[in-house]
C-alpha cells in the first residue's frame, strides 16, 4: 500500500537527485566571441588534491586569484571548483579532486584544446589509437567538452565551446605563455594530432639547441610544441608554460610555498630561462622568460 | 483482493524503474572519469627527485 503512495515522491527526488550533479561550468570567456581557433589550447585546469595549498601556492607565486564561479558547478558543493584569474582575466580552474570521489593522487594540469565538432573529433581519438575517457559532454555554459587520452596515454581534453573561443593575445607577465607534448615517441604523437586535431608541423632547426623543434600549427598558427620526453621514467604528459620575468626568483621561493624544484632554472641554448616545478599535490608546469632575449 | 495485487505489482516496478534510474545516475563524469587506471602520470611527480641535469623545452617563436 506504501510502496505505490512513495515511488512517485521518490522517483521526483532521484530525478532531482540526478540533475544537481550535472556540471555546469562558466564559459571560458566573460563575454561571447563566437570565434572558433581549432587547435588552440583554450583552457587550463588543475586537478588537485590539495586545493587549499595550490590556492596559496599559485596565489602567492603568480599573484593569481580564485574565485566560486557565480553559477552552480555540481562537481561537488561549495567551492570544489573555481575559477582562476590573472590580471582580471579568466585563466583557468581548480577541481578538487577530493569533490571527485578519488582516492588516489591525479593531480595535473589539464590541457583543452578548442574543437569545430567535439563529437567528429572524439571519433577520431579511437581510430589514431587513443583512448576516450569521457565521450562528449555538455558542461553547462562552457560548452561540451571531452577528456581523451592520445595514443601514447597523454591525457588531454577537447572543447567545442559554446560562446566562442578566447582570441590571440600577447602571453602576460605571470600568464601562459606555451602548451608542450612531451611523449615517448615524437613521430607517433604527430601523427595522432594530425588525425585527431588536423595540425600541420614543422620541425625548427634553433641554433645551438641539440635536436630540433617540432611545432603543431593549424592553419599556419603555431599552436603547441612536441618533445621527446626529457624524463625517460614518466610517461607521457601535456606541460604548460607559464611566463615569467624570473624562473630563478620563482624556483626560490616553491618549496616554501609547499612545491617541488623539479628541474632547476636553466638557460636555454636559444635564449631565456626555463624551469620546471611542481605544486603542493604534485602537479607540475614549467615556467619560462619571454621574448626569448 | 485483485486490486491489492495491482497494487503491489505496480509497487514492485516503481521499485525496478527507480533502480534503474539509480544505476543511471552517476557522479559527474568530465573529470571523474580520470582515474589512477587511466591517469597517463606526468604531471604528478611523486616519490624521488628528478634529474636536473636534463633539457626541457619551451616556446621558439
Amino acid at each position: 500500500m506504501l510502496i505505490p503512495r512513495i515511488a512517485p515522491l521518490a522517483l521526483v527526488l532521484l530525478v532531482a537527485g540526478c540533475t544537481a550533479v550535472t556540471v555546469n561550468l562558466p564559459p571560458i570567456t566573460e563575454a561571447p566571441t563566437d570565434a572558433r581557433h581549432n587547435g588552440k589550447v583554450v583552457w587550463r585546469d588543475l586537478l588537485t588534491n590539495t586545493p587549499e595549498a595550490s590556492r596559496r601556492f599559485y596565489g602567492e607565486l603568480f599573484g593569481w586569484e580564485f574565485e566560486e564561479p557565480k553559477v552552480f558547478v555540481g562537481v561537488g558543493g561549495g567551492d570544489s571548483y573555481m575559477l582562476i584569474r590573472h590580471n582580471g582575466e579568466l585563466i583557468g580552474g581548480m577541481v578538487d579532486t577530493n569533490a571527485l570521489g578519488k582516492k588516489e593522487n591525479i593531480s595535473q594540469w589539464i590541457t583543452t584544446i578548442s574543437v569545430a565538432d567535439i563529437d567528429a573529433a572524439v571519433e577520431r581519438v579511437s581510430d589514431a589509437g587513443g583512448n576516450v575517457l569521457n565521450p562528449p559532454e555538455s558542461i553547462g555554459d562552457r560548452g561540451r567538452m571531452a577528456v581523451v587520452a592520445d595514443s601514447a596515454g597523454a591525457l588531454f581534453a577537447m572543447i567545442q565551446t559554446r560562446d566562442g573561443d578566447p582570441a590571440d593575445s600577447e602571453p602576460a607577465q605571470n600568464g601562459w605563455l606555451w602548451d608542450e607534448l612531451w611523449t615517448s615517441d615524437v613521430e607517433s604523437a604527430t601523427g595522432f594530432y594530425q588525425a585527431v586535431l588536423g595540425f600541420q608541423h614543422a620541425d625548427h632547426d634553433v641554433e645551438n639547441l641539440d635536436r630540433d623543434y617540432r611545432v603543431l600549427k593549424y592553419q599556419g598558427k603555431p599552436r603547441a610544441g612536441v618533445l621527446q620526453n626529457p624524463f625517460e621514467d614518466q610517461r607521457p604528459v601535456w606541460v604548460n608554460y607559464i611566463r615569467v620575468e624570473d624562473p630563478s626568483a620563482v624556483t626560490a621561493k616553491v618549496e616554501g610555498l609547499g612545491g617541488r624544484v623539479l628541474v632547476e632554472a636553466q638557460a636555454r641554448p636559444i635564449g631565456g630561462e626555463v624551469a620546471f616545478i611542481a605544486g603542493p599535490s604534485g602537479a607540475g608546469v614549467a615556467v619560462q622568460t619571454w621574448p626569448l632575449d | 483482493m485483485r486490486n491489492s495485487k495491482i497494487r503491489r505489482v505496480a509497487g514492485l516496478s516503481a521499485l525496478l524503474a527507480l533502480c534503474s534510474l539509480l544505476a543511471s545516475c552517476e557522479p559527474p563524469a568530465v573529470y571523474g572519469s580520470v582515474g589512477y587506471s587511466s591517469y597517463s602520470g606526468g604531471g604528478y611527480y611523486g616519490g624521488g627527485g628528478m634529474s636536473t641535469s636534463v633539457r626541457i623545452g619551451g616556446r621558439i617563436y
